[in-house]
Formats: C-alpha cells, structure tokens, sequence
C-alpha cells in the first residue's frame, strides 16, 4: 500500500472516529433537534410537514429524520458519518489533484471543526448537513465532472432546501463559475444545467407539498416567516454581531484556526498566486457563511458573551478548511508554498481544535446522565407512555424529547412556542394560542408539561393569564420540577 | 536612527502610553492582591517593617516599588507613572535590539509585548508583581543581547530585581545568564560570575541591610521566602489539570495566539538552520520557565475550587518576545526568516490582542464605580472615620483597599486571612487566631469587616468556633446595609458609649 493510501486510511478513520463520538447514546439533547426528530416522526405517521406541525426550517431535515426515525436514530448517523466519510475522501482527493504538500491538512480541519462538541450541538443539525455539502460543492467545482454545473445545481438546491441561508456563500463560486471565460461552454448552458440540477430537489419538493396541499403551510412556514417574525426581533448593532462571533470563536475553540486561515488568505492574495480569484472568492465565502449572525436577534436581551446559538458559526467548517485549500493550492509565494511553511501553519490550526476533540472524547457524557431525559416528569411520562395526541409539551422544546422516545404526535402543530416569550406583538388577538386550546380540549390530551411557569415567561401578560388559566380549568399539577422549572399536568377528568 | 525609524519608535511608544493610559488611577480595577502591594507601600511609609508588622509572602520589592509610588504623590497617580515610564522604557530598549538585529518588522515585538502586557484579561490591571518582573525581564533580555560596558552587572543587577519581586520569576532569566556565562568568551568565566554577582549584590545587600537594622531578618525568611516553599506549594495539581489550567487561561486571556505561534516557531526554528541555536534553546527554556508559578501548585478559592489565575501567565508577555527575537532574527531558514513568512504572523500575533485592548479601551469602568468601594459600610465609615488600628478587615481581602484609602494601619499583621481558608492544618491550634484577638482588644478597635458567610470557607471548625464566639462576644453588627449583607461590625462597648 502506498504512502497516500495510508494516508487515505488513516484519514477516514480519523473522520469515522469524530463521528463515532456522537452515535446515539452520546449524541447531546438539543432542542432543534428534537424538533427535526418529531417532524420524522409525523413523516412517518403520515403527517406533513408545515401543514401538521409548524417550523420555519426547510424541508430537506425532516426527510432525513424520516430515515432516522425508521431505524432508532442509529440510520441518521450512519447517514452522517457516511457523509462526513465522502467528503473527508473528495476533499483528501482534491488535493492530491492540486498537489497540495500535506493534502491530507484541509479534510482534517474540516473533520476537526465539524466536530466541535464546543458548537455543533451534537450531530443532526442542518448547518451540519450543509457544510458536508459545501465540501461536496467545492470538490465538483475544481473538478471537470461532465455534469459539473447540473452537480453544482443540486447541491446548491439541497443547501438552500436545507437551511436557506447558507445557499449565500455558494454565490461568489457560482459568479465565478459563470464569469465569461472560466470555461469553453457558453454561459447560457451553464446556467441551465445549474437551473436544472437545483430543479432536481426543488421540484420533488414542491411536488410533495402540493400533492398533500401544503404548499402554502410550506411558504408561509419555511420562508414567508423567516423573512418576517425571524428577521425582526432584538435590534442587536454591528459591533454586537462582531463580539458574538469573537465569543463565539473563543468559546468553541474556533478562534486560531479561523485567524490563521483567514490570515493567510489574506496575505496569499497579496502574494504571487496560479489563481488569485479563486482566492478572493474563498475568503469572500468565509462570512458569507455566518452571515446567520446578521440576520437579527433571537434572544430576549443581547447575549454576546455567552454560548447562545453555538451552531450559527458551524458553517465556517467548511467555509475555513476551502480557504486554507485554496490558499495551499495556489499560493506561488516560494515561501508559503513549501511543506514546511505550510506544516507550521497546519500545526497552529490543528492543534487548539485536535485538544477540544480530546477532551470530548475522554469525556463523553451519555443521555442517561442528562438532566432532561432523567428528569422525574419525563421518567413518568416514560412509564405512562401516553398514545398519540395524549400528551403536550408547552414553553421548551428539549423537553420534546420524550414525546419523540415515546413516540407521541402532539394535539397541536405548534410543538414550541418561544414565540409567544419573544415577541411582545405575536398572536396578539390570542387566536393561535386559542387554537393550541382546541386541540387539547378535541384530543382530550391527557398530560402537559408546561415549562412557562413563573409570570415572566410570555411576553404578553394576557396570553399569560389565558394559558395558565386554561390549565387551572381543566388540569391539575401531578409533580413539579423546580431545577428546570416545569410543572406535569394532568386532566381533571382523567382521573 | 533614521527618519522612518524615529518615527515608529515615537509611534510605538506613543502606543505604549495609551495602552498604561487605560490603567491610569480613575480606570484601574480594584484588586485584593494591589491592595496589599499598596498597604505595604504605606505601611513601609509610617515606618512600619514588611513581615514583621504585616504578613505577605511577597518579596520585599513590590512594597519598596509601592512606598516609591506614594512618595511621588498624587494618590495612585505615583505608581502609575513609575509602571508607565517602565513600559515605556522595554518598549523603546526592544525597538533598539529589534532594529540592531535588523528584524523585518522591528516594530512587532515592541507592539506585541505592549499588547500583551496591557491585556486587561490577564493582568487584571496595572501594578501587580508579575508586571514589574516582565519589564525586568524585557530590559534584562536587551541588556543580554546588547553590549553594554557593565552587561554583567546589569544583568545581574535585574536578575536581583525580578528575585527580589516576584522570586520565582528569576527562574526564566537562568537559561540567558547560564548561556552568558557558558558560550561566551570575552572574559574569564570567573570574572564574569564576579560582575553578575556584584549587580545581584547592588539588590541584595540594600535590602538585607534594612530588615538586618529592623531586626526582621528572620520575618524576611520566613514569609518572604519559607512560606511560599512550605504552604504556597503544597497543595498538588495533576499535570492533565496544570495542563487544561494553562490552556483555559491563555484562551480566556486571548493569549493562545502568541503562545502557539511562539511555541511553534520556536520549537520548528531549533531543528531548521539557525545561527545560534544555544541561544534559541536558552529563549525556549526561558520560555517554559516563565510559566513556573502555574506549576507551582494549586490554589483555591473558598474549599474545592481551584483558581485559574491569569496573571501568573503575564510573564509570557516578555518570554513570548523573546523567543520571537531569537527564532526571526537568527533564523537561516527562509520560512521563518523571510519577509513574505514574517507578515502572517505579525497579523497573527497582534489582531487579537489588538482586539482586546479595543474592548477594553472603549468600555473602561471608573474605579470608582466599584461595588466594594460605594458598598454601605464604607460609606459610614466615610462618615465615622477610623484612625490607625480602629479598623479590622478580617477575610474579606477586597475590603483591604479601606486602608488604604482612610490612609491608617491595621491592628494586626495578618491583613488576609485566605490560609485559613485553603490549608487544614493552618493555625490548627489557633494561636494566630488568638495573636489577632490579643490585637484587636488591646487596640480597641472600634470596627471590623467581616462576612459571616465567609466563615464557612474556614476548614478548621474549631477556628471558624474560636472566631465567632469573640466576635458574638465582642462586636455586634451595624444594620446599615440595604441588603441582608451586613459586613460591618462595631465594638459592643463603643456601641454603648455611642449610643448614650
């Protein structure tokens, strides 16, 4: 076996390795995930997405979580560690084609970063799914595939059906790709077999919605309110942003491998270089892919010092590791493009990221220790296993964790509900908080578990008043959980 | 110097003082540790004795350095012109070697060592040991490269600066003396021991003179030196804790840039061609050594909770610069020596600590706006203003900065208490306890400062007993607080006396 095969291998273990850190039992607790799961969950029960419950992401996760769901979790990371597996061989074999000195360097710190147990909220979440899928962009895009263009097109369509707004940092390769003279075929074509490649998902998509007549759910829903509600919330300034994502680096031990590669694109595109544009335009897709952060606030107070929205920089996985490529691949600077220079500056980028994984696997933490899925409430409601539509989860969304173990459909398609705690104008009239009643009262759903309690939870005092009245009405307290402020609530009648 | 060079080093040092302007007196931090430093100064002022007549296990400069500062006057605004001339003075003496070693950007290592030194999340202010010995070190580390008439005895004179201020510093310096005296040649080794040892002397023997005519040789030893070897130390840290120690703090001090580049280049420069690699061997030992007190063992803050202390990891400042000097002006390789190579790592190096001081500069909180410091029960004693022994702060170091500012001496020498709380077998007869009761009653000390809840960290039941039975005995609380944390406490008789 050659040199690079060894390599290869020891590469893909490497990247099998991270993975395994994360199989079901150690995969962390994470409210959005949880959300994703139930969404599988009504796949598989018949449901559709937007129309039976409602979130504001793509559709794409939710048919991944379908696979998940036909197989406990563990097809889900198959899929993920399968995924990560091809685009640690792609990437490996990309700059075996550049003949970069140490082509094994990027793969590694995508590997590396991707698996952050410090930001990447465990593996399933979507920014996951489009990083391993910017990687696969990329590799087609230095490469000559015959459907290069129709490949880029589908990916880009899965990007964008899988979290809109990383579709944004594929726009400087596409206006490259699409420049007049980067290629021999006509533009006009080009941009065809793209526009046919992103039909390839589109397509299917809406196809689905409109057969189950969802179609408008799936707008209003997955984009209509992203513009809307989710782009208009806390006024955080500029400057916040920036000390976010420092934090944010600093926290999850992003910060040196972020600096040095952004640094060094820096300096290469000052530098003598075989493709300098291509340069540029990999250092213009690194905020590209956090603008995320830009796109308005998600808390009740800014907070920019803390570990909030730790998945909003997950992204820069796939966008750092295509700089660091880039700048190794055509740098023409004697200095820079050598093993050695090239080693130390691998060094620095690894070392910080390759500690966190360290830490994290010689402390993996099980489920079984999570103060969520061990909580009394939830144990109950594990020894009850109440059937679908019996059992409701009101103010938290990690708590949607045992109606998923249970395998329970929830009376509403309002499975969380922080948007009644940020924003003061939401549901003004009550109306959808009236219609969460209705089901509950139609489904005569046995427990609830409301996370609301203590009078600051709702940002209108009168949704306050009329849920938590509600409640008094027809249910009374079985146990109280005052770690994480919850309270199991059973119906009166169902005594 | 040329025009240009001029130029930058008026830049240089114009930064420098901005960055000392950050800690000028109205913005620097209160620090329990500063408190002490500047309670020597004064105590040292009103002929008061280090050790003997009031414990820290600090080497006597820090409180020499402190007395100076308050005899040029101005409050704080003494010291604070002492730390900044010092600034001033490693930054323009590491310009010179930088530009006399014709470094590419002899402007980086003079701005790094600025930023680093003046990073608000490690040194937790201006004035604390660790800072003075890094500019001893940055002088030291010039006089070494330069050649100055009397290096011998300068290096040796602030070898005995850094002993005699932070001791453990001095162990960094080892590895530049030992090369001096090993691979060069220009005079007999002996005569050169003889230089070192006259400057150390320059240090020592003033010193030794003073507590010798106090009659406080032996307090010297024994807190000054003892201390530190027997309790300071013995508290053991496995080497995965000192290791996630040491990278939690120089993450949270923005330092792990620097540290890694250093590190890297440092140890990659020793197996490239290099022009002198005994001297890049010297900076990398210089370089761990600095990071001695971290290896020093473990402290704690109240029972269980080991403290990440930051600014053990100030030397860095100094060590990091110089093992930058030696990899990039000896280096014979051109991927540590060339231009090209050189301008990613001086972005590198400066960006984050460039940010720090950014964050810092334009979110300064006045000193005055202290919680401690506008708390309720020094705001009455601003009204019922003690005199010399008629306060008492007692484990509740913050509170030591009331000294210092009604300007009056504390009733007993132990002006902290914190020993109490992290060894076991500390004063386990309490006969401490009982020299410190024996002080207050004979001073009729009218107030004291004490927390009730602190007296769970004492790991000694019978001493936290012993001490709250004199204080139920003695004292009783003064309700002035708005909160339920009544701190001041006041002499049962006084309170009588008062009352009618």
């Amino acid at each position: 076996m050659n040199r690079h095969r060894i390599t290869l291998l020891f590469l893909l273990a490497a990247s099998l390795l991270l993975s395994l850190f994360y199989i079901p039992r150690y995969n962390e607790i994470s409210g959005d995930k949880e959300v994703y799961r139930y969404a599988g969950l009504l796949l598989h029960k018949g449901g559709v997405p937007y129309r039976d419950v409602f979130d504001h992401k793509p559709p794409l996760i939710f048919f991944v979580n379908y696979v998940g769901v036909l197989l406990n979790g563990w097809a889900q990371w198959f899929i993920d560690a399968t995924l990560a597996l091809l685009a640690t061989f792609l990437f490996y074999r990309l700059g075996r084609k550049y003949q970069i000195p140490l082509p094994w360097v990027p793969p590694l710190l995508f590997n590396l970063m991707i698996r952050d147990h410090l930001l990447c909220l465990g593996i399933g979440m979507t920014r996951e799914y489009t990083a391993i899928f910017v990687i696969f962009f990329f590799c087609i895009f230095l490469g000559k595939h015959r459907f290069r263009y129709f490949a880029l097109g589908a990916i880009s369509g899965a990007i964008f059906f899988m979290q809109q707004d990383q579709v944004l940092q594929l726009l400087p390769f596409f206006l490259y790709s699409f420049l007049p003279g980067s290629d021999p075929s006509p533009v006009g074509g080009r941009v065809l077999r793209t526009f046919l490649g992103f039909a390839s998902v589109a397509l299917p998509l809406i196809l689905y919605f409109a057969w189950n007549n969802a179609l408008s759910f799936f707008w209003k829903d997955a984009f209509l309110f992203n513009l809307g509600w989710y782009t208009q919330t806390l006024p955080e300034s500029f400057r916040d942003h920036l000390i976010k994502l420092k934090t944010l680096m600093d926290i999850g031990n992003y910060e040196v491998a972020v600096l040095v590669t952004v640094t060094l694109g820096v300096c290469a595109s000052l530098f003598p270089a075989s493709q300098r544009k291509l340069i540029i335009i990999a250092l213009l897709a690194v905020p590209l892919s956090i603008v995320t952060e830009f796109m308005g606030g998600r808390d009740q107070v800014p907070k920019i010092y803390q570990a909030t929205f730790t998945h909003y920089v997950l992204p820069l996985a796939a966008s750092i590791p295509i700089l660091l490529f880039c700048v190794f691949a055509f740098t023409r600077e004697p200095v820079l493009s050598g093993y050695k220079a090239q080693g130390i500056f691998s060094f620095l980028v690894f070392f910080s990221l390759a500690y966190t994984a360290l830490q994290h696997g010689t402390h993996l933490k099980s489920k079984d220790i999570d103060e969520v899925a061990e909580s009394p409430e939830i144990a109950y409601i594990r020894q009850q296993r109440p059937p679908d539509y019996q059992f409701y989860v009101f103010g938290s969304i990690n708590s949607l964790y045992i109606a998923n173990e249970v395998n329970a459909l929830a009376p509403s398609p309002w499975i969380y509900q922080h948007f009644w705690r940020l924003y003061p104008d939401w549901d003004a009239d009550l109306r959808l908080l009236h219609s969460i009643e209705e089901d509950v009262r139609r489904h005569q759903t046995t427990f609830i578990l409301d996370l609301t309690d203590g009078g600051d939870w709702f940002s209108n005092p009168r949704a306050d008043a009329e849920w938590h009245g509600f409640l008094r009405d027809n249910y009374q307290p079985v146990m109280e959980n005052q770690h994480l402020g919850s309270v199991l609530w059973k119906r009166k009648e169902a005594r | 110097m040329t025009r240009k060079n001029s130029f930058v080093l008026f830049f240089l040092l114009g930064i420098s003082f901005l960055l000392s302007l950050c800690y000028c007196p109205p913005f620097d931090a209160m620090f329990d540790d500063r408190e002490v430093f500047s309670y020597g100064g004064m105590a040292i002022l009103k002929g008061l004795v280090p050790y003997r007549d009031f414990f820290d296990h600090k080497p006597p400069g820090i409180f020499f350095i402190n007395a100076a500062g308050q005899l040029l006057g101005g409050g704080l605004w003494g010291l604070w012109v002492i730390n900044m001339v010092l600034a001033l003075l490693a930054t323009g003496a590491l310009y010179r070697i930088c530009l006399q070693n014709r470094l590419h950007f002899p402007w980086l290592l003079p701005l790094l060592f600025n930023l680093m030194v003046r990073d608000n999340l490690v040194s937790l202010g201006a004035g604390m040991t660790r800072e003075y010995t890094t500019y001893f070190f940055v002088l030291f580390f010039c006089i070494f490269m330069g050649k100055a008439r009397f290096r011998e005895n300068l290096l040796g004179l602030f070898t005995g600066l850094i002993f005699f201020t932070q001791q453990e510093q001095v162990l960094a310096v080892l590895p530049f003396l030992l090369y001096a005296l090993l691979t060069e040649r220009s005079r007999p080794v002996y005569l050169r021991i003889a230089r070192i040892g006259l400057g150390f002397g320059l240090v020592l023997l003033p010193i030794l003179f003073y507590f010798a005519w106090n009659h406080s040789l032996a307090y010297l030893w024994e807190d000054g030196f003892r201390f530190n070897m027997v309790w300071y130390t013995a508290q053991p840290k496995s080497l995965g804790d000192h290791f996630r120690t040491i990278k939690r703090c120089l993450d949270a001090g923005n330092y792990e840039v620097p540290f890694l580049i250093a590190l890297v280049l440092g140890g990659t420069a020793f197996f490239l061609r290099h022009k002198r690699k005994g001297l890049l061997l010297a900076a990398l030992a210089a370089f761990f050594l600095s990071l001695a007190p971290e290896m020093m063992g473990n402290r704690f803050e109240g029972r269980a909770n080991p403290i990440d202390s930051l600014p053990y990891f100030l030397p860095l400042a100094g060590s990091v610069c110089a093992l930058l000097f030696v990899v990039f002006a000896f280096s014979d390789d051109a991927i540590l020596g060339s231009r090209p190579i050189q301008l990613p790592y001086a972005l590198l190096l400066c960006c984050g600590l460039a940010y720090t001081a950014l964050q810092h500069s334009t979110h300064l909180i006045r000193r005055s706006e202290d919680t401690d410091i506008n708390s309720p029960a020094l705001n009455y004693l601003r009204q019922h203003r003690p005199g010399n022994y008629e306060l008492y702060v007692f484990n509740y170091d913050d509170y030591i900065y009331a000294y210092n500012e009604f300007r009056i001496l504390a009733p007993s020498r132990w002006i902290y208490h914190h020993m109490w709380d992290w060894y076991d077998k500390w004063d386990t007869d309490h006969a401490l306890l009982t020299g410190i009761t024996n002080d207050l009653l004979r001073h009729h000390t009218t107030y004291i400062i004490m927390d009730t809840v602190r007296m769970k960290q004492f790991l000694n039941p019978a001493n936290a007993e012993y001490w709250q039975s004199f204080m139920q005995t003695y004292y009783e609380q003064l309700p002035i607080s708005d909160t339920n944390k009544n701190i001041l406490w006041k002499r049962k008789d006084a309170l009588t006396y008062s009352n009618r």
